[in-house]
């Protein structure tokens, strides 16, 4: 049998022409393309357009080339909290989301849409890991926040929260 | 002498005192308010691009265009003004330019990335305090996952305790978020107006304002710092949202006890540390109610729980009071002044697939058989653990009859001996659709052959005529738990064998009843079928064991393991993959049956442990 190809189009009309089990990656197209499945019985052969109406082609392409890669990889179903937030990033996805905040930031927002866990994990993980020795200002500076806080407030929270930090 | 521990009030700042008590906290919100519109006009003015600036026109605004909805909006505007292969998308050329500028600038997640972000940052040390500073919406995600499950220890309890019970305007804040942003209280009070001309009601509302964050509360910690009235109203402060509470060793007074029957969404209670004196029925009583609790640790020192001298126990019987577990019990660990009469005469939960034993002075070993033969074939886990000083030593030699289907298992080479891993004590599983020829009731799919009842009797060391004639463990018929496998002992092989033959002739007349009412030809039984050569596996479904040892004397050699390797060699042991063994039980890495174990271990993908 060959392999079934899906046909992704981005939110600016690119089509990028990926295998079923790369596509399958995503939780939201696998659902689309079992519910299509429900609706047409056999029509396997039938090409599949999907629309990704959210994702650019630039970030699209990103997207793919990471299921691409982990195609064959099993990702283990975390439910656990701990394990999720204990797992390290992998390296190839480390390198792989060395690029500038734009696309880091676009690419966190398509694996959020197409509800991809690992690689939404891994990107807020590498944020997480950008801003962990950052100021409160600096932090403002990246996600582009305004300081809503009066310097009586700030007081008052610091004062409040302070049990946190003794231990 | 003075309370030193006693919470020290303060005043928050910028709440405006005056003749009638507090005059306004709506005009210093006002005051940010203005203000924060002054620096987005600044913002704006400096050029520089900021979604929420936009159409932040109060705070509600503000607020919303954090939501998902229109921070899609505002990515997709984005996706069509600054793309890189999109060029000649009509609309601002100004902002695109602006854009490329501040390339590495603006990156606003929705609310539930950030949310994820920080949970990240979280781990393993706990959120620093800078995170709450970087804005509102910030500050509430964190909160949300600070007080979650609030790490607690002598030094921050009380500063804890005080930030818990005395309302702030930040609370207020708190509160005006998350109702509307995690649809937490009342969403009717949330208008800024309402709150502050009706001041108790603020104050009612600022008081439950961050409580409904707690889930989990850990006082394993607190042991001196606490006192009963602080503990008891951090729980009554949590009570609505508590999901998992782990009580202090001391200062868990009967308040305390009480308030539980007000945590409705209670799923694990763990009152193994408490060291005061508990009474079991109070503590009962006060967790009937909660259906959602799955795992129940008693106290260590628990008094009346003797049903028939007990003065508590005669008023119970004289009201007809009954015992009522809570209806979807799981996991269950059993310590303290327990008496044999309590695990014999109670109903035990039916879902119970935990159950554990740790420093229960007055249990004997029949009254562990009768219950695991009620609640046994459920059982996933079991353990029993030292000191359980009424325990012979090859009292739980059985265990592995009663609880076929354990999957991991914590024993104490105190409580057993040698056969305990032998062929007699091991009841071979069967999926019933293995075996040829067998002829299946269809009423009931799954059947039970020989489960124990005569090797009860048999049973070595145990009192062979106390357990024979109680007749608890297995008479098939007696069993409406509907079971996936068949269970086949080897006994009666065993028996055939090495007994001597009265035995023999006791063993057909006890059998044959039962085997007809299964439906199968008594005389198949005298047939010596080795399941082994017929090819069919054990499915006993055990995978991990823990070997522990109190260390006193005589206890160094009770177990070798060769016992152990016997009895995974002969496959009785299919699944198991994972042995702890402790020090204590005193097996020698150098030891050759132990290199053997390891060995084998290794082919089958398993590990052993050496624990201290």
């Amino acid at each position: 049998m060959s392999e079934a190809t899906v046909t992704l189009i981005s939110s600016d009309k690119q089509k990028f022409q990926v295998s079923k089990k790369v596509a399958e990656k995503s939780v939201l197209i696998k659902n689309l393309i079992s519910d299509m499945n429900q609706d047409d019985d056999d029509d396997d052969e039938e090409e599949m357009n999907i629309p990704v109406p959210n994702v650019r082609a630039a970030v699209l392409q990103k997207v793919i080339e990471w299921a691409e890669h982990h195609k064959d990889t099993n990702f283990p179903d975390v439910d656990d909290e701990d394990t999720r937030k204990s797992t390290p990033v992998d390296e190839w996805d480390k390198k792989f989301l060395e690029v500038d905040q734009e696309m880091l930031y676009e690419i966190i927002l398509a694996a959020n849409y197409m509800n991809i866990r690992p690689l939404l994990d891994a990107g807020c993980k590498i944020v997480a890991e950008m801003i962990r020795g950052k100021s409160p200002d600096e932090i403002r500076k990246i996600f582009n926040i305004d300081n809503d806080f009066t310097p009586e407030e700030e007081a008052a929270i610091k004062r409040e929260n302070e049990w946190a930090e003794d231990r | 002498m003075a309370n030193k521990r006693r919470p020290k009030k303060y005043k928050v700042p910028f709440k405006k005192y005056g003749p009638n008590g507090i005059i306004s906290t709506k005009l210093s919100a006002n005051d940010f308010k203005q203000k924060e519109q002054q620096e987005r006009e600044q913002e704006r003015d400096s050029g520089y691009y900021n979604y929420s600036s936009k159409n932040a026109k109060d705070d509600e605004d503000m607020f919303y265009t954090y939501s998902y909805g229109d921070s899609k909006k505002s990515s997709e505007e984005d996706y069509y003004g600054k793309g890189e292969t999109m060029t000649n998308k009509d609309g601002n050329t100004a902002g695109k330019q602006q854009l490329e500028i501040n390339r590495d600038l603006p990156m606003k997640l929705p609310a539930e990335l950030c949310e994820l972000v920080l949970q990240f940052l979280s781990y393993p040390d706990g959120l620093n305090l800078k995170f709450f500073l970087v804005s509102k919406l910030w500050y509430v995600l964190c909160l949300k996952i600070l007080y979650e499950k609030p790490v607690l220890n002598p030094l921050n309890f009380n500063k804890f305790v005080d930030s818990m019970t005395n309302p702030s305007i930040v609370s207020y804040v708190n509160l005006l978020y998350t109702s509307k942003f995690f649809q937490y209280g009342d969403n009717n009070s949330t208008n800024m107006n309402t709150i502050t001309t009706n001041s108790t009601s603020m104050k009612r509302q600022l008081k439950y304002s961050k409580t409904p964050l707690v889930k989990t509360l850990d006082l394993r910690n607190i042991v001196q710092a606490g006192k009963n009235s602080n503990i008891t109203k951090i729980l009554r402060r949590c009570s609505s949202s508590l999901s998992e509470l782990s009580a202090p060793q001391t200062s868990f007074g009967l308040t305390s006890l009480n308030i539980l029957k007000m945590c409705h969404h209670l799923v694990t209670l763990d009152l193994s540390l408490v060291s005061e004196t508990v009474n079991l029925l109070d503590l009962l009583n006060s967790i009937k109610e909660l259906n959602q609790l799955k795992v129940l640790k008693f106290p260590r020192s628990s008094i009346n729980c003797n049903l028939n001298s007990s003065s508590v126990f005669s008023e119970i019987k004289d009201h007809e009071i009954t015992f009522e577990w809570p209806k979807n019990l799981e996991q269950l660990k059993l310590s303290g002044g327990i008496t044999n009469e309590f695990l014999m005469d109670l109903n035990f939960p039916a879902n119970l697939t935990s159950l554990e034993f740790q420093h229960c002075p007055l249990i004997k070993d029949y009254s562990i058989y009768y219950l695991l033969g009620k609640v046994g074939f459920n059982l996933k886990h079991l353990s029993i653990i030292y000191p359980m000083p009424n325990l012979k030593d090859n009292s739980l030699d059985l265990m592995f009859k009663y609880c076929p289907f354990i999957e991991s298992l914590e024993i104490f080479v105190d409580y057993i001996s040698q056969w305990s891993f032998s062929e007699i004590n091991f009841p071979w599983i069967i999926n019933s659709r293995h075996i040829p020829n067998y002829q299946f009731n269809s009423n009931r799919e799954n059947v039970l052959i020989d489960g124990g009842k005569r090797a009860a009797g048999y049973g070595y060391g145990v009192g062979k005529n106390e357990l024979a004639k109680r007749n608890y463990l297995i008479d098939a018929e007696d069993y409406d738990i509907s079971l996936r496998n068949i269970i086949i002992s080897t006994t009666q092989n065993y028996f055939e064998e090495e007994d001597d033959e009265d035995e023999n002739q006791e063993d057909s007349d006890d059998a044959s009843p039962v085997k007809d009412a299964d439906g199968t030809d008594g005389n198949n039984k005298r047939r010596k079928i080795n399941y082994k050569e017929l090819g069919l596996e054990s499915l006993r479904p055990l995978k991990s064991i823990y070997l522990g040892s109190s260390g006193t004397l005589g206890q160094s050699n009770k177990i070798h393991p060769d016992d152990l390797l016997i009895a995974l060699a002969e496959q009785r042991l299919p699944y198991l993959k994972t042995l702890q063994i402790s020090n204590r039980v005193g097996w020698s890495v150098r030891d050759e049956s132990m290199s053997q174990l390891v060995d084998l271990f290794d082919s089958h993908g398993g590990n052993i442990y050496m624990c201290p």
